[in-house]
């Protein structure tokens, strides 16, 4: 029977995993994003410095392009080490970017539900509140991934081959690093941004929420410091709060704040983002239900 | 018939509210209307079934399946269309209906074809491509009814269906209801302040107040019994037409001076009230049913709730 003749249908067929249902939203999430030309060139610029990563290693290890240079004077080893600050700097770049991927997409993901009371439709089903968070995460870990982590273990794994095992050996802490601080920095900023997009429904003023928490830690941090005489306002920057775990992790010299560096004990960054990701599993809880209380 | 929903002592509290307060009762209607006014507790009790409110005491079942420790088994058999407007902006009717349909875990291309399927049953099929934003309340409210119906569930929660609708719009819904009740794979409860909806479209009833039961009825069996109850206005000699079927074993009360009402016992056909008014010489003006319709049925519950 043709479709438009077909009524109410019940249905007995095969059913697809639960556990991978959340995969649904993010599906459904990444194909509305892909849509707006302006996140695709984005996105597609994203991957210009992991690019410039690969010449930079290709340069390393083209022998007869070091000759020609080593003629004219220019010595590459020392002008462009790819050693732990070579991976730190490209953490920061990468990083950076993916906050900016998150700025972009993260502040539609949830509000867009919540607007036209659509967290009922998803929670209705055998859908849970974890799964629809994990498909919102999802979007954003991917995005993310496709511009940290995985260029930058290409990045490494492209070296190690090219220089040898020996090289990887004593360098694996930068993977560990790599992979370490990414993944940091993917659940802090994801659920950050899903906790916001649930609270806010505007999408600018989530987007300049979520700039504001970013980069506007650092005028309370210097109040306090300038106030109290205190360092300890800056465990409420998130900009350096993460350059700082980044550092720690890749073991390189702790970034300077005002032309010095600080003497706050790195613990003190690592549960700084502990608790950011408290509180936004706390507001996303509060949040992501299948009604709305009216008062 | 086994039991659509069974409660036993539900009550659900917010804070110091208690929204419902020890519902007990077991309905196996394939169609059970939910009525109540405004506050009644019925989008709660539907809420409190799909999972969405933990009872803070008793316990509702679903099918067979505990509403609390099987709540996932329990809304995978469910298809719920909520009262208020419901939908994701930016999206296309089919590509929202697809997505509805695999959350509930039908395979992408069935869920396609299904989305198709479930549209054009609700009459949206020219506009299945169209932006839900851009749809009208009505075409909204069946969007709702296509998604809650996609994964072809086995119970059906509609929860004011015709809110808003204008009439034309409204005999629409009711019909879509009524096709989908009487396609036999799928039952109903249905949820409105509208007598007349849940009188066109379901067998039982359900009335709320206060969180509480005030009546539960089956309407097919009050409208058997309702036969039963007839009023007559006759013409002639009252008194000994009254011991003519009284004789005939009919329960008789004279309600005026012609008029009369009696009960007639079940073996008793009405044309031995016309046979016996023609051996008495006395005329049957009017004959009526003394209907008790479900506003009545509704007023009482209220009054004595």
């Amino acid at each position: 029977m043709a479709v438009y003749q077909r009524s109410f249908q019940p249905y007995d067929g095969a059913l697809s995993n639960p556990a991978l249902r959340f995969l649904v939203t993010a599906r459904y999430a990444l194909q509305d994003l892909f849509r707006s030309k302006l996140f695709t060139i984005f996105m597609t610029l994203c991957f210009v410095y992991p690019l410039l990563g690969v010449f930079a290693i290709y340069l390393r290890h083209n022998a007869d392009l070091l000759a020609n240079l080593a003629t004219a004077g220019i010595e590459v080893e020392e002008w462009m080490p790819i050693d732990e600050t070579f991976f730190g700097v490209f953490m920061r770049v990468q990083g950076t970017l993916a906050f900016f991927l998150v700025l972009f997409s993260g502040p539609r993901l949830v509000s867009r539900d919540l607007a036209n009371n659509g967290l009922a439709l998803y929670l209705c089903r055998p859908f849970s509140k974890t799964q629809y968070v994990m498909g919102k995460m999802t979007v954003l870990v991917l995005l993310m991934s496709a511009v940290t982590w995985i260029p930058g273990l290409f990045l490494w794994g492209l070296q190690t081959a090219l220089e040898g095992a020996a090289w990887g050996a004593a360098n694996l802490r930068s993977a560990a690093a790599l992979m370490i601080g990414s993944w940091v920095w993917m659940i802090v900023l994801g659920l950050l941004a899903l906790a916001i997009s649930a609270w806010v429904r505007w999408r600018p003023v989530a987007g300049f929420c979520l700039l504001l928490i970013f980069f506007g830690g650092i005028f309370f941090a210097r109040a306090i410091e300038l106030l109290f005489n205190s360092e300890w306002g800056y465990v409420f920057d998130l900009h350096h709060t993460i350059r700082r775990i980044w550092m720690g992790l890749f073991d390189t010299p702790a970034p300077f704040f005002f032309g010095r560096p600080l003497d706050l004990p790195l613990w003190s960054s690592w549960g700084a983002l502990l608790v950011l990701l408290g509180l936004s599993l706390l507001l996303l809880a509060r949040r992501i239900r299948a009604y709305q209380v009216v008062k | 018939m086994p039991a659509v929903i069974q409660l036993d002592g539900l009550t659900v509290r917010f804070g110091k509210l208690e929204a419902l307060s020890g519902l007990t009762g077991e309905f196996s209607a394939g169609s059970l209307g939910l009525l109540g006014p405004n506050g009644a507790g019925k989008t709660t009790l539907l809420h409190a079934l799909l999972g969405f409110h933990a009872p803070s005491a008793g316990k509702g079942s679903v099918l067979g399946h505990d509403v609390v420790t099987d709540s996932r088994a329990t809304r995978s058999l469910i298809g719920y269309m909520p009262e208020r407007d419901s939908f994701i902006e930016g999206m296309s009717a089919v590509r929202f209906v697809k997505m509805m349909g695999e959350l509930s875990g039908l395979p992408s291309e069935t869920a396609l074809e299904r989305a198709h399927e479930a549209l054009y049953a609700v009459g949206l099929g020219e506009a299945r491509y169209r932006g839900l934003e851009t749809y009208s309340l009505g075409m909204k409210q069946r969007a709702k009814l296509a998604q809650a119906m996609v994964h072809g569930p086995k119970l059906l929660f509609l929860d004011e269906p015709t809110n808003g609708l204008d009439p034309p719009a409204r005999e629409r819904m009711v019909r879509l209801i009524r096709e989908i009740r009487d396609s036999g794979h799928v039952r109903i409860v249905l949820s409105s302040h509208l007598l007349r909806d849940v009188e066109e479209c379901c067998d039982e009833v359900l009335i709320l107040k206060d969180g509480k039961i005030a009546y539960h009825c089956n309407l097919e069996e009050e409208r058997l019994a309702n036969r039963k109850f007839l009023q007559l206005q006759i013409r002639g000699d009252v008194e000994s037409y009254v011991a003519r079927v009284a004789e005939l074993g009919c329960e008789v009360a004279v309600d005026g001076k012609q008029r009369i009402r009696l009960v007639l016992p079940p073996t008793l056909e009405i044309r031995a009230l016309y046979e016996a008014a023609a051996d008495d010489g006395v005329q049957i003006r009017h004959l009526d049913y003394k209907r008790d319709s479900l506003q009545d049925i509704f007023l009482k519950a209220m009054e004595q709730g």
